[in-house]
């Protein structure tokens, strides 16, 4: 464990040391961030009517559309949510932009090192040791994905490789090449990478040696036949982790494997709410998650509405941890569902279907509406060809039906449809809107 | 666990007290300030780990022995 004091601690003196948090933090973005002072002021809210935890419930939900509002049209500055004198600030992120416009992201020496702890649970939790090799597979732009994951491998001791700029044929040479243990990356990149061959046929993922897989980014590292997939394709064992870019690195796995990621509760507390009601939801019930950074002072973020979908779990983990855990890691986002002909489809139910297919190494959902009925088209990439490809397709055309109830059409992908970002991908189109609707 | 938790809080303390007052001697010498300041920074995130939850749950044992 990296901090086993906090981690195998009893959950009711770890809300003690959270309530202590709370308070301070409510306290330093009442004084420091006029975004908060004016969101406590509305809601007649000031830091000494915060005496237990039940109490934040006082404090409206953070969402980033106001957070997006604050930072204005202006392309440079921070907003109302900087609670440090600018000249503290010694890196600058983004939000990956997935979703619209991407926030800007300040961080102070202080906070980039909170960071990198939340990291070090992460990753002390994959049982990485100095005698691991990294390879950090992420064009490091702007976005802050896997930096942190980056400077906290080297915190644990790792010997950390950079994977920015290179091409997956490169990057494979140097897992080869400098016998790397452990990959960092999205999920979806991390399997096209690993199915990969070469030109020559001069890769094979299964022999390369690659012991772990830290998987972020996108929800596949939890999704049953996604991890099944990419284990049996790199013949490594799959950790996935949970962060937002507004917020950290929240969640982790641990080699436990109990089916689900904990919460890292020393630098977040989490709040559970019924996603309809917004009461408090039960252990074991559907939940939306609501989180409070309380190690975050350059940019507080308070009760900040993260839309996922989670379920805590009633047991607890053979690992030892106290903190909680959630099965199935993230299960949906209260934003990602989609309405066909009155049905409500989720994007995790359509990628727990085609990652049980071996032979689709790709694959997009396009959603378009003719003579006033939606239709669903599957778009596949697969090197099938003729009869065997019809016969894929037809298969997956039952499955997904099986699975969500709806009809869907295949056709074959044409290559480079498809972004290759490595980051995120965006496997829906829905034609019927303006945008596109984004399924991370 | 607990007297060793305890021992840390004191001794990250005495560490905090030391870097300060290092740190307020260098404020002419950009490599010790600069170094220095780093130093005080990861004192602060061993408070965060370290010293704010054992103050929380154990402050009147630490107060004692002060």
């Amino acid at each position: 464990m990296w901090n086993p004091f906090l981690e195998s601690l009893p959950l009711v003196k770890l809300r003690k040391i959270q309530l202590r948090k709370v308070k301070r933090i409510i306290n330093w973005a009442w004084r420091n961030s006029s975004f908060y002072r004016e969101k406590l002021d509305r809601s007649g809210v000031v830091p000494k009517d915060i005496q237990t935890l039940d109490d934040l419930r006082s404090i409206p939900l953070t969402k980033k559309s106001e957070w997006l509002e604050s930072q204005g049209s202006n392309t440079w500055g921070f907003g109302t949510n900087l609670a440090v004198p600018e000249s503290d600030l010694i890196r600058y992120h983004q939000t990956s932009g997935t979703t619209g416009k991407p926030v800007r992201l300040a961080f102070s020496t202080r906070d980039w090192n909170s960071w990198l702890e939340c990291w070090g649970y992460g990753l002390s939790a994959c049982n990485l040791t100095a005698k691991d090799r990294v390879l950090v597979c992420f064009p490091f732009n702007l976005f802050v994905g896997w930096w942190g994951g980056q400077d906290a491998a080297r915190l644990l001791g790792c010997r950390v490789y950079s994977g920015g700029g290179m091409s997956t044929g490169d990057r494979l040479k140097v897992i080869r090449e400098h016998r790397i243990t452990t990959l960092m990356g999205a999920p979806s990149y991390l399997l096209r990478m690993g199915l990969h061959t070469g030109s020559k046929g001069e890769f094979n993922a299964r022999v390369l040696g690659v012991k772990k897989l830290i998987c972020g980014a996108e929800p596949g590292g939890s999704i049953p036949s996604m991890r099944k997939r990419l284990e049996e394709t790199w013949n490594a064992e799959v950790f996935d982790h949970l962060g937002a870019s507004e917020v950290g690195p929240w969640g982790y796995e641990c080699s436990f494997h109990p089916g689900g990621v904990h919460i890292c509760e020393s630098f977040f507390f989490l709040e559970f709410l019924d996603p309809e009601t917004l009461q408090p939801a039960r252990a074991g019930e559907l939940s939306r998650v609501v989180i409070t950074a309380l190690e975050k002072f350059s940019q507080p973020v308070i009760r900040w509405d993260l839309k996922d979908l989670v379920r805590v779990s009633k047991s607890s983990c053979p690992c030892g941890r106290s903190f909680r855990w959630l099965e199935g890691g993230i299960l949906g986002r209260t934003d990602d569902l989609i309405k066909i002909r009155g049905v409500l489809l989720s994007p995790r139910a359509i990628e727990d279907v085609v990652q049980t297919f071996d032979e689709i190494l790709d694959y997009r959902v396009v959603i378009s509406e003719i003579r006033g009925m939606d239709e669903l088209t599957i778009q596949v990439g697969t090197r099938l060809l003729d009869t065997a490809r019809d016969f894929l397709f037809r298969k997956l055309e039952m499955a997904l039906k099986d699975r969500t109830h709806l009809r869907f059409k295949s056709q074959l992908l044409e290559e480079g449809a498809l972004s290759k970002n490595e980051v995120k991908i965006r496997r829906v189109k829905d034609l019927r809107k303006e945008g596109e609707l984004n399924c991370d | 666990m607990i007297n060793d938790m305890v021992q840390l809080t004191q001794l990250v303390r005495e560490l905090r007290f030391l870097a300060n007052r290092a740190h307020s001697l260098a404020k002419k010498n950009l490599a010790a300030e600069r170094n220095l300041y780093a130093i005080l920074q990861h004192i602060e995130i061993l408070e965060a780990e370290i010293c704010d939850p054992v103050e929380a749950l154990y402050g009147e044992i630490l107060d004692g022995v002060e």
